[in-house]
């Protein structure tokens, strides 16, 4: 499939057969196979699951309990999907779980309280874009941090999100419409800066 | 950007929703063909566009996690369960109880590990990437059709033009069609003149 790929465009994910190795090499119980595809998607689910829910042991928690279901469960996986789809719909629903559970749910606008050094060296235009969107993505509900996420930072399609929030296509498409307005609406003025 | 009126069907509305794919690539052949041909015509959609990728950039800018935790969890895995987390009293007390519980566990463990021999001979399922449902399909022609068609005149609006239905309907709506290029143009004039018709472009797909 790949040879036949048009005009060379970029594969959105690391090669999709080297993962299949690797998954199929966890569910003979080979440990590091299974370190391998740890550091590969833990950084990116911790961000993910970041969007959903606030408390930094909780995200470890629920980034840990993902990848423990990939230990334990390899051979659930059956390829149909990516294995980042795979991941990130697991940590998705643990991270709802885990957020309805948690007896102090963490204040999305806890986000927007920077400490005053991060002022301090907020000098260039970047970082004032970095303060304005983190402020504006703690204004947006969890679900629309997700799709954002998910969009711009994973790089992912959009039938691949609607698979992993378990919704329809066009939900995502108009959950993202409304967190794109919010977002510059939140920081016109960042934004229009930073080019 | 505008309020979003619910026109399926309406080029500038299917853009406007697909413009952040449109930028990360990630979007599906049919429908860059429609933005790519929206945006030739619609400076609205170019000036979102531009905003667009301001806001991708800066999301995209953010810091990354650094990996963290394999060594724990490792351990974890060396290690299950230690023990020594219980109050002492406690583990004196359900003593008795935990190692009847063991039994059955281990008796539990026998049996699974029993159970995942038989399937272990069995291949396992082919593995189908995503990637390969998404060739571009060798279309020439997009055409929208106004939402309220129906399935009937839109399939004798695309009999009339006498071009071939491809791919579609895209998440957008769209339908792609091929004809032969020289006979396209009439398609094209065809496709125009059906009321139901919104949209109708030549398209050629890249090199």
């Amino acid at each position: 499939m790949t040879q036949s790929e048009p005009q060379g465009r970029l594969p959105p994910m690391p090669v999709d057969e080297e993962e299949m190795g690797l998954v199929v090499a966890v569910r003979a119980r080979d440990l590091r196979a299974f370190e391998q595809l740890y550091r590969r998607y833990q950084p990116r689910l911790a961000r993910f699951v970041g969007t959903l829910v606030r408390r930094a042991p909780l995200v470890e928690e629920v980034v840990n309990d993902t990848l423990m279901v990939l230990w334990q469960k390899a051979g659930d996986f059956s390829g149909a999907s990516r294995l980042s789809t795979w991941l990130f719909a697991i940590a998705y629903r643990k991270a709802v779980r885990a957020r309805a559970r948690d007896e102090e749910p963490a204040d999305d606008a806890a986000l927007a309280e920077l400490p005053d050094q991060a002022m301090a060296d907020a000098g260039l235009a970047q970082d004032r874009t970095q303060r304005g969107l983190q402020r504006a993505m703690a204004g947006l509900s969890a679900e629309h941090r997700a799709v954002v996420d998910l969009t711009y930072f994973h790089e992912l399609g959009y039938r691949e999100i609607a698979e992993i929030l378990g919704c329809p296509v066009d939900t995502v498409k108009t959950r993202m419409f409304h967190a794109r307005r919010n977002l510059r609406r939140a920081m016109a003025g960042e934004l229009a800066d930073w080019i | 950007m505008g309020e979003l009126h619910h026109l399926r069907g309406d080029p500038h509305e299917a853009t406007m929703l697909l413009l952040p794919w449109y930028v990360t690539g990630q979007i599906e052949p049919g429908d860059r063909l429609l933005v790519d041909t929206h945006l030739a015509a619609c400076a609205e959609c170019r000036a979102e566009l531009a905003a667009e990728r301001r806001l991708r950039q800066a999301v995209a800018d953010a810091p990354a996690v650094p990996a963290s935790g394999w060594e724990r969890l490792a351990a974890d895995l060396a290690a299950p369960a230690p023990p020594k987390q219980l109050p002492r009293r406690f583990v004196l007390r359900a003593g008795g109880l935990l190692a009847a519980q063991a039994a059955v566990v281990l008796l539990g463990v026998g049996i699974l590990l029993h159970l995942q021999r038989a399937p272990a001979s069995s291949p396992a399922p082919p593995y189908h990437a995503l990637g390969s449902s998404e060739l571009r399909p060798a279309g020439n022609i997009l055409v929208m059709f106004a939402p309220e068609t129906r399935e009937a005149a839109l399939r004798h609006a695309i009999e009339a033009s006498q071009a071939r239905l491809v791919d579609g309907p895209t998440e957008a709506g769209a339908y792609l069609l091929a004809i032969a290029p020289e006979q396209r143009a009439a398609a094209i004039a065809r496709l125009r003149a059906q009321p139901e018709v919104v949209l109708a472009q030549p398209v050629d797909a890249a090199p």
